[in-house]
């Protein structure tokens, strides 16, 4: 065999994989493209929206988003890294700018890193709006935002583990664990931050002596109850409550549920995913806080659309804190239903 | 021995500048990565563009800079596991050591890659000489890293101190509009590669890998050099959290969370084995092109999301199969 066979049928054997490859990418690519149902000087825009960490919690977002954008006639795509990592995301920004879209939304779940892709894609004259996480100074880079107010959310979901502890015994002391998916990210940070506040303000107000503890207990399920059931074997006797600032409430629901201790402290967080709705359902979990993921989407798309035409600036959208008990869930649960 | 040397001087006796480029063990992968940057050039979007080319070279720099380290490791038939850890504990320590412990940039740059230079010798030492495996040493170290970073900073990212200098030393535009980690990271694999292939050190890991006890019995410090192997890759994980930090004024504690498996990925698409001896710094660089060329294009094309990481995966094993199909070919004509 000479070497300009090998060449040759190694070049045309690549060339028909990767052909193929090419193929299977280009039919995600249409088949996640919006329908551009939608007419008037927005049809056929090119939107995307990376978020740090494409996990359970953006399926409302992403809908929501993929709602307006199917409204409007847009070609819309949704993406994120599996599993967070701080240059990965960044990267994933930049090669959005470099597709040139007529719109972006970004998660900025810190105060520096992604301010140098932010201004890139202003620089670039492509609208730039912050979606469920902007962190301090967001402000100044000019670029609105929608999404919750973290802190005072978190004052909310402590002031109601709080409420439940009473109904669960009414204890006066003991540790409330606030719960973490993930370390580094400002706005679980500023929750847990609203948590403690409301805890102290308790304290001061009824002479109370609640402690606070952080644990960080992952995405994964298995991995999550692990870390749960190690702290609660340490000290059974000290945990008052577990506090989540996000879907960690599921877990332990998941933990206490198999362990025959639902009713032996209160279990609460934020986020309606499905299994957090089911928990408050069967009793495994007393409530959660809401921040209305689909308008996270929604309404971020739509503060887009009309920056892009007719070019009013955005603005920041607090999507709230919803409250979401025993004596709301089933109407919560048909309305979230509608996005799975 | 005699037999394999006529057979090298009779192959290599007078190689036409096509035969060498065909019998080159990165033929492979530069195939793969000119088909793939073929394709994109004329089925992507927004592709050939200069700002977005520069773009994936500055996207690949922190791969390239790593897996130079993995590279030697993997050759000398070691692995580090932890490289994801150390790069974000060694980020997180460079801004720790800018911002809470005020040093200047050049002190903080010298001593946060002694640490990582000091953590791979740990990790190196543990290896050979209590012979544990790396795979199982480096595992662990994956967790204590990590969970030092998050120690250190408490789960919240830190940020640096705002300093244009070293943010231009590190990530300003070095020549035109190319950024500088392209630039660190060429100059690292300069300087690795001509390490490996013509430096007596460079021998000897290509050796220590190929057969540690012939390599040991022939009187190269086999142990030696795969601890050094170790400290230089620790080395350049620190180097990469420097640049971070200067390219993005902050480190989070879970900075190249997952990243190991990019930085494999890369060195074994490049050409090396698993099983040592075999492996280049050019092949690491092609196999990180083809991670930055696949991730542009990906999204480049409006790729879904969850469309990506399985288009990801398929492209990344079609490039290491069109490798291994013209490797299998160059044997055959050997």
């Amino acid at each position: 065999m000479s070497e300009k066979s090998i060449g040759r049928r190694s070049l045309l054997g690549g060339g028909l994989s990767l052909a193929a490859t090419g193929a299977l990418a280009a039919a995600c690519s249409s088949t996640t493209a919006t329908n551009s149902s939608g007419g008037g000087p927005l049809a056929g825009k090119k939107v995307i929206f990376v978020v740090h960490e494409k996990n359970s919690f953006f399926s409302p977002v992403q809908k929501g988003f993929e709602a307006f954008g199917q409204a409007m006639g847009w070609n819309t795509q949704f993406m994120g890294p599996a599993a967070f990592d701080q240059s990965a995301v960044v990267n994933m920004m930049q090669n959005a700018v470099n597709a040139k879209p007529d719109g972006l939304i970004l998660t900025r779940i810190d105060e520096t890193s992604y301010d140098g892709v932010i201004k890139a894609a202003l620089a670039a004259k492509i609208p730039v709006i912050l979606s469920n996480v902007a962190s301090e100074g967001y402000a100044k880079l000019g670029v609105g935002f929608v999404g919750q107010k973290f802190v005072p959310a978190g004052v909310t979901a402590g002031e109601q583990i709080l409420k439940y502890i009473g109904k669960h015994g009414g204890r006066k002391d003991g540790a409330i664990i606030i719960g973490k998916i993930q370390a580094g990210n400002s706005a679980l940070e500023q929750r847990g931050a609203g948590i403690r506040k409301a805890v102290e303000d308790h304290n001061k107000a009824n002479g109370t002596s609640f402690t606070t503890e952080d644990l960080i207990v992952g995405t994964d399920e298995a991995g999550a109850v692990s870390k749960i059931n190690d702290r609660y074997s340490r000290d059974p006797a000290s945990i008052a409550g577990w506090a989540g600032t996000a879907f960690e409430c599921q877990f332990v629901s998941t933990w206490a549920k198999s362990k025959n201790l639902v009713g032996r402290f209160a279990n609460g967080g934020f986020d309606m995913t499905v299994p957090v709705l089911n928990g408050i359902k069967d009793g495994s979990v007393d409530f959660t806080i809401g921040q209305n993921p689909y308008a996270q989407g929604w309404v971020a798309a739509a503060l887009l659309a009309q920056q892009i035409h007719p070019g009013y600036p955005s603005f920041t959208y607090d999507t709230g804190a919803e409250v979401v008990d025993a004596a709301n869930v089933a109407a919560v649960a048909d309305r979230e239903a509608k996005f799975a | 021995m005699t037999t394999t040397i006529d057979i090298a001087t009779t192959r290599d006796a007078a190689p036409s500048p096509l035969r060498k480029l065909f019998g080159a063990h990165e033929f492979g992968v530069l195939s793969a990565t000119l088909l793939i940057f073929l394709f994109c050039t004329v089925f992507v979007p927004n592709f050939l563009t200069s700002d977005n080319l520069i773009s994936v070279a500055q996207q690949i720099a922190f791969i390239g800079i790593i897996g130079t380290g993995m590279t030697l490791l993997v050759i000398a038939g070691e692995i580090d596991l932890s490289v994801g850890s150390q790069y974000g504990f060694l980020s997180v320590m460079t801004a720790y050591t800018l911002t809470e412990m005020v040093l200047p940039v050049w002190l903080a740059t010298v001593l946060v890659v002694g640490f990582g230079a000091l953590i791979g010798l740990v990790q190196g030492l543990i290896t050979t000489v209590a012979k544990v495996p790396s795979f199982v040493v480096t595992l662990a170290g994956l967790a204590i890293l990590r969970g030092a970073a998050l120690l250190v900073t408490d789960g919240v990212p830190m940020s640096g101190p705002p300093n244009p200098g070293f943010h231009d030393l590190v990530s300003g535009n070095a020549i035109g509009s190319l950024a500088a980690q392209t630039i660190w990271m060429a100059a690292v694999m300069l300087l690795f590669g001509w390490v490996l292939s013509r430096t007596k050190f460079g021998y000897d890991v290509y050796a220590t890998g190929g057969n540690m006890k012939a390599a040991t019995n022939a009187g190269i410090r086999a142990v030696r050099v795969k601890v050094l192997c170790f400290a230089l890759t620790g080395a350049l994980c620190g180097l990469a959290g420097v640049i971070l930090v200067g390219w993005l004024g902050s480190a989070n504690p879970l900075t190249g969370n997952g990243f190991e498996l990019s930085v494999i990925a890369a060195v074994v698409v490049g050409g090396a084995s698993l099983a040592g001896g075999v492996g280049s710094i050019v092949g690491t660089l092609l196999g990180a092109l083809v991670a930055g060329l696949i991730g542009n294009a990906l999204v480049l094309l409006g790729v879904e999301g969850n469309w990506q990481q399985v288009a990801t995966g398929v492209l990344i094993l079609t490039a290491v199969l069109i490798n291994r199909f013209i490797a299998s070919r160059q044997s055959a004509l050997r």
